[in-house]
């Protein structure tokens, strides 16, 4: 069949359906944005009325290297609570082994199933399944727990996706902290699960300063380590709905540097990486100086016990001196000796 | 302006029901030309031909769908005009996603005539409708109206990796449609 031929059988569609894709109209999906503004509206609404206010929001492992796409997400019943999972960009490699990788049937909501990945014991990444099309989908975070009636409002239930019977199984007053998303979604039940935690460069450099701070990245692994980061994480509630709120960041060019009075973030920050006995990455942002420990990128996060921030600068040796690298008003980044500036003790944590 | 009314103005040979299309439908059409002709002048000449089109035909012609009729009739023009320019220069994203295509509906053995053409038409079409809404919208915007996967991704609210291996999909299971149809293709 020849090009022009092609062209002319194509060229056949009928009008009923040529008509049906000009005047096409996406259904609306629900975007990350558009997720966090419901969650921040009903987190609102949950604050005046029952003052319960916790949610997660975290980003999964990358130990396939995959990146999820941020503007598609879909929900999952998971126990009682409900989850929000992001659809990941497949390989060619994954999209000719998903179907294989098909474990059982986790959930299925209307005319979509969700399965697990055969072999994996946690909830980190399903396959979803709708039209017998199948994708890998990722949990991206919590849904903000609210009333079966609110949840009757929603774009999800209108939609014909959950049963009454789902919506019965929530608990509109659950508290979620982030000892759910370890123990529920990636199935860490002890410390044990937890194989090592890193702490390296969080790679936050402003000004071509930042490149002459040394950092060294310092691994864990011990069990006694392992268990008091476990405590630690399984503790942290998010603070404000914003992780960046009370972080503060100091650059060659601020005052506080320039002053002597608080060391370069590029020296404090670190991104810690807790590896799990799946295999799992959890990436976090750290700083010492604000006392918040964040999910890696941008998000939500929770600000440290006093005790707890001070074990994480001993155990990932951050040096909280004041250092003077150079002057970024006069490019001279290299200097690094602490002697060119008197070394200042560094104020006590924000709170 | 509803559909029906511009085709009584028409009707009434009234100049302004050309006016009326071009508000309405003016957008899609040059997007159809331009995918086809990859050049902007061409496209809208093709368009303002195709309103001539749509003049002289209606009457008598009494189409149902006002906007598949218009649409076609710019495809068929921006195709005619493409394979009388061109043939030698592929670079537009008609070409590409007739490249797709050729790779489910072509084989060595394929009697060259226009009959094929036909059936194989009216099986894509029953085909078309074995398949959900927004497959078969995707399927369509790619290869009736040759847009863009990325612009199909933006129209349908999905990744245009989605769109991408919802095509690759489609376009298997209608090669396997024709095949089990005994189409020789």
């Amino acid at each position: 069949m020849t090009r022009q031929m092609i062209c002319q059988a194509v060229a056949g569609i009928s009008d009923e359906y040529v008509a049906e894709a000009a005047e096409y109209k996406a259904k609306s999906r629900v975007s990350r944005k558009t997720a966090r503004w419901l969650t921040a509206a009903a987190s609102v609404l949950l604050a005046f009325g029952l003052g319960i206010f916790s949610v997660w929001f975290f980003t999964p492992s990358d130990m396939w290297g995959a990146s999820t796409n941020a503007l598609q997400l879909t929900v999952v019943r998971v126990d009682d609570k409900m989850a929000s999972y992001a659809f990941v960009d497949m390989s060619p490699y994954e999209e000719t082994v998903i179907e294989s990788c098909r474990g059982e049937l986790y959930r299925r909501h209307g005319d979509v199933s969700f399965y697990r990945i055969k072999g994996a014991n946690d909830l980190a990444r399903l396959i979803f399944e709708q039209d017998e099309d199948l994708w890998l989908i990722e949990f991206d975070s919590w849904i903000q727990p609210m009333s079966s009636e609110r949840w009757k409002t929603s774009y999800w239930y209108t939609g014909g996706y959950f049963t009454d019977e789902d919506i019965a199984a929530l608990d509109a007053d659950a508290k979620i902290t982030y000892a759910d998303t370890l123990g529920i979604i990636y199935g860490v039940e002890s410390a044990e699960d937890i194989i090592s935690v890193k702490f390296e460069d969080a790679d936050i450099d402003k000004t071509d300063i930042g490149d002459s701070v040394k950092i060294k990245a310092v691994t864990l692994r011990d069990s006694e380590s392992a268990q008091r980061m476990y405590t630690l994480l399984c503790t942290l509630v998010d603070r404000d709905g914003n992780g960046w709120n009370g972080w503060v960041r100091v650059f060659a060019d601020d005052e506080e540097y320039k002053n002597g009075t608080m060391p370069l973030s590029e020296q404090t920050e670190r991104e810690v990486v807790v590896t799990l006995a799946s295999g799992r990455k959890l990436k976090f942002n750290y700083s010492p100086t604000s006392s918040i420990i964040k999910k890696y990128g941008d998000g939500f996060g929770a600000e440290l016990s006093e005790e707890d921030n001070e074990w994480l600068i001993s155990v990932a040796e951050i040096d909280m001196q004041y250092h003077y690298y150079g002057d970024a008003k006069n490019n001279n980044a290299g200097n690094t000796a602490p002697e060119n500036n008197a070394v200042t003790a560094v104020p006590s944590p924000a709170k | 302006m509803d559909d029906s009314r511009i085709i009584e103005l028409l009707f009434e040979r009234r100049e302004e029901a050309l006016a009326e299309i071009d508000q309405k439908y003016g957008e899609i059409c040059h997007r159809v030309a331009h995918n086809i002709l990859n050049n902007t002048a061409d496209a809208e000449e093709c368009v303002n031909d195709s309103y001539l089109g749509v003049w002289n035909s209606i009457p008598p012609n009494h189409p149902e769908q006002l906007l598949p009729y218009v649409c076609r009739i710019v495809r068929n023009l921006a195709a005619k005009r493409y394979h009388k320019n061109t043939a030698q220069k592929r670079n537009s994203l008609y070409d590409v996603a007739l490249d797709e295509l050729e790779e489910c509906l072509t084989s060595p053995e394929s009697p060259a005539d226009d009959y094929l053409a036909r059936e194989t038409g009216e099986h894509i079409n029953s085909f078309l409708g074995t398949l959900d809404k927004e497959s078969r919208v995707i399927f369509v915007r790619r290869y009736w109206f040759s847009d863009a996967p990325e612009d199909i991704a933006h129209l349908v609210g999905r990744s245009k990796n989605y769109v991408a291996v919802k095509l690759s999909r489609t376009r298997n299971k209608l090669r396997e449609y024709l095949r089990e149809r005994g189409v020789n293709i």
